[in-house]
């Protein structure tokens, strides 16, 4: 029975390196592969420490195996080892995780720099933010400049707006302006990998380069509230020129006065 | 089978509406007393922002539009991620809960002049209680089926014209470009005797015209209100809305704004202003949609000296 639980502590690193080493071709830890390019780095930063807790775990869970084994297959007045209060192992232990730990935060610093510092944004969106998304409870409000201006962090005339739905390029660097109306809110679009707060009182600039057109799921990835679980929006991947069609069929929308709307009706 | 839309409906109003609106549309859910302004109650039949006349009822598409983009400046919400089909069947059980609450407050007001506790109450001062219930009875049987037919043919009516293209407002001439005259001409109307707006929103469109420190009553019971200010059909506060915050509840196309200054914003105190030329309110219009971006309010000039619009409400008065 001894001999079991040290059985039982080896066991279980072996079916954890299993998963783990099938889990990234199976998917199993993201919904889907990353589809903006800053998302094939961040995996890699995943995968990169999920190999260190991998090894680190089989490594202790064997050591505790290891001990459990010795103590089964003890010979009768054999005396234990004590290690507390050994020196070395202290210095040993704490020295190793924190070269960890320190290679980890310098390998990350390139990766969070390119998302984070607005002068290492790609030039093109840099001074560009298709759209400011502003969160409020429970929704996400949308304003895009008029057609063919730039975006101005007050409100403009001719300004279009919509509601849990925003439309951006894809192939192409974008960036939008984050902003909330009350609490904090996070925007979270996991397919993108793409998660940043939205702070009260910040305008907060968030790039990314879809690599394919479609739909993403915009979700609040920050407890805002009660209705928090619904804070969700779409965001509508598409050509440079599917986006511009569309922000001008919005600005009409936005312009309609009843009248040639009413034309057009009775000629249909 | 006719009623499967309802019934699809209902389980969805439950599941995303109620804790708001309540289950049965009395907009006195559990997270309603956190609100201002307050869920709708549904049960006057009675909707905002609506693209009908004054005198009509809310229609099908108004209602598909509201659930869709929300209403920008109060906690309703946009449900634009639900499907098609299913939002058509909340506006199916929205107008089910809306015609079931009036048909209901009619019946109530049917019998409530001479059988309401109070109504028996002073009868029985000369009158003998089993003649009272004979009499209810008789009435029962006899006149209520008549009623109930009556109030259904009506509501029948009304809620099926809201639909129809008489109901809807259409200018009868296109949106006057936006100029800088025509602006003008918009802050001169809101200024004017005739429109008054500014008694409401205030010279400068701030939303704090004179009317909002008049004391009213509540026109049923008599009761003045405990604060000052307008209160809507739902008894609530009604503040006249603040014409800067750029934020517009019904909408923010030009025809939007038409149809609210056309028809009002139906149960609150915004009143209707149909018989304005057509033209006059696309200059409104335009001013209205000018004034969040005046470089300082009341910015826009106009021709004559702006004369401030006189108010017997300029102090603190009963209301009307
Ligand atoms: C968080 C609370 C909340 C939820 C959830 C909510 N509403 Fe509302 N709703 C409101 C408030 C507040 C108003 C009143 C806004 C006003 O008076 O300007 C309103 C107004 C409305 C109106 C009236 C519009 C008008 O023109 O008068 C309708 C219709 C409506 N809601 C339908 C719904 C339906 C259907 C759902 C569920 C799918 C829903 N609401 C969910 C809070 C909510
Ligand atoms: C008797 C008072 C009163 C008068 C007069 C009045 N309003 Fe209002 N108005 C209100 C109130 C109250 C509201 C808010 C209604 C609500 O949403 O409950 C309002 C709302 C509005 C809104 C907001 C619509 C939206 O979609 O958010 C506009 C615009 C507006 N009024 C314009 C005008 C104009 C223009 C005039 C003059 C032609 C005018 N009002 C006259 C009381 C008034
Ligand atoms: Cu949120």
């Amino acid at each position: 029975m001894k001999k079991f639980w040290a059985l039982f502590f080896w066991f279980w690193p072996l079916v954890a390196l299993y998963v783990c080493l099938i889990a990234p071709g199976n998917n199993w830890w993201f919904p889907s592969k990353p589809l903006s390019t800053m998302g094939h780095q961040i995996d890699g930063l995943f995968y990169l420490i999920l190999i260190i807790v991998t090894v680190t775990f089989v490594g202790t869970e064997f050591a505790l195996g290891y001990a459990l084994w010795m103590g089964a297959t003890k010979e009768p007045g054999r005396r234990a080892w004590f290690s507390h209060g050994s020196h070395k192992l202290e210095v040993v232990w704490t020295i190793v995780p924190a070269f960890v730990l320190v290679f980890i935060s310098l390998t990350q610093l390139d990766v969070l720099a390119d998302i984070r510092v607005l002068a290492r944004f790609p030039e093109s969106v840099k001074e560009a933010p298709v759209a400011e998304v502003m969160a409020r409870q429970f929704e996400w409000r949308i304003r895009y400049p008029k057609p063919g201006t730039e975006l101005m962090t007050s409100p403009q005339p001719g300004d279009l707006y919509f509601v849990n739905e925003v439309h951006v390029p894809a192939t192409v660097p974008t960036m939008i302006n984050l902003r909330t109306q009350d609490v904090q809110h996070a925007f979270f679009v996991p397919r993108l990998r793409v998660k940043q707060d939205a702070v009260p009182g910040l305008i907060i600039p968030v790039w990314f380069e879809i690599e394919e057109a479609g739909e993403y799921e915009l979700l609040c990835a920050e407890l805002c509230g009660w209705g928090h679980y619904k804070m969700k929006a779409r965001i509508i991947a598409d050509s440079p020129e599917g986006v511009s069609a569309y922000l001008t069929r919005l600005e009409r929308e936005q312009n309609e006065d009843g009248v040639q709307e009413a034309e057009t009706a009775s000629v249909k | 089978m006719v009623g499967a839309v309802i019934q699809s409906g209902r389980v969805l109003y439950m599941r995303h509406c109620s804790h708001c609106h309540g289950t049965a549309g009395d907009g006195n859910g559990p997270t309603a007393q956190y609100l201002y302004p307050r869920p709708r109650d549904y049960r006057h039949g009675v909707f905002k922002f609506t693209s009908t006349n004054d005198m009509s009822k809310v229609s099908r598409e108004d209602l598909l539009r509201v659930l869709r983009y929300g209403i920008p400046g109060t906690y309703m919400p946009s449900f634009l991620l639900m499907k098609d089909e299913e939002l058509t069947a909340i506006v199916e059980y929205v107008r089910f809960l809306s015609m079931r609450g009036e048909f209901e407050r009619k019946l109530v007001n049917e019998l409530a002049s001479d059988y309401s506790e109070e109504a028996v109450e002073s009868r029985l001062k000369d009158e003998q209680r089993a003649d009272i219930v004979g009499e209810l009875a008789k009435f029962l049987a006899e006149d209520v089926p008549g009623v109930v037919d009556g109030i259904g043919a009506e509501l029948e009516e009304s809620w099926v014209a809201a639909d129809s293209d008489e109901a809807k407002i259409v200018p009868s001439v296109p949106r006057v470009p936006d100029s800088e005259e025509s602006r003008r001409r918009g802050r001169e109307l809101y200024l004017s005797k005739t429109l008054n707006c500014a008694d409401c929103h205030g010279i400068d469109g701030a939303g704090n015209g004179p009317q909002t420190v008049a004391f009213e009553k509540n026109p049923i019971t008599n009761v003045p209100y405990d604060e000052p200010g307008l209160h809507d059909v739902w008894d609530n506060l009604n503040q006249p809305r603040n014409l800067h915050t750029g934020i517009f509840r019904g909408g923010r196309r030009p025809i939007d704004l038409f149809c609210r200054i056309h028809a009002g914003i139906k149960g609150s105190r915004m009143p209707s202003f149909k018989n304005t030329p057509h033209e006059d309110i696309w200059h409104i219009v335009n001013y209205v949609l000018s004034i969040p971006f005046e470089p300082e309010p009341g910015a826009t000039g106009v021709a004559s000296a702006p004369a401030a619009p006189a108010t017997e409400a300029a102090a603190p008065a009963a209301g009307e």
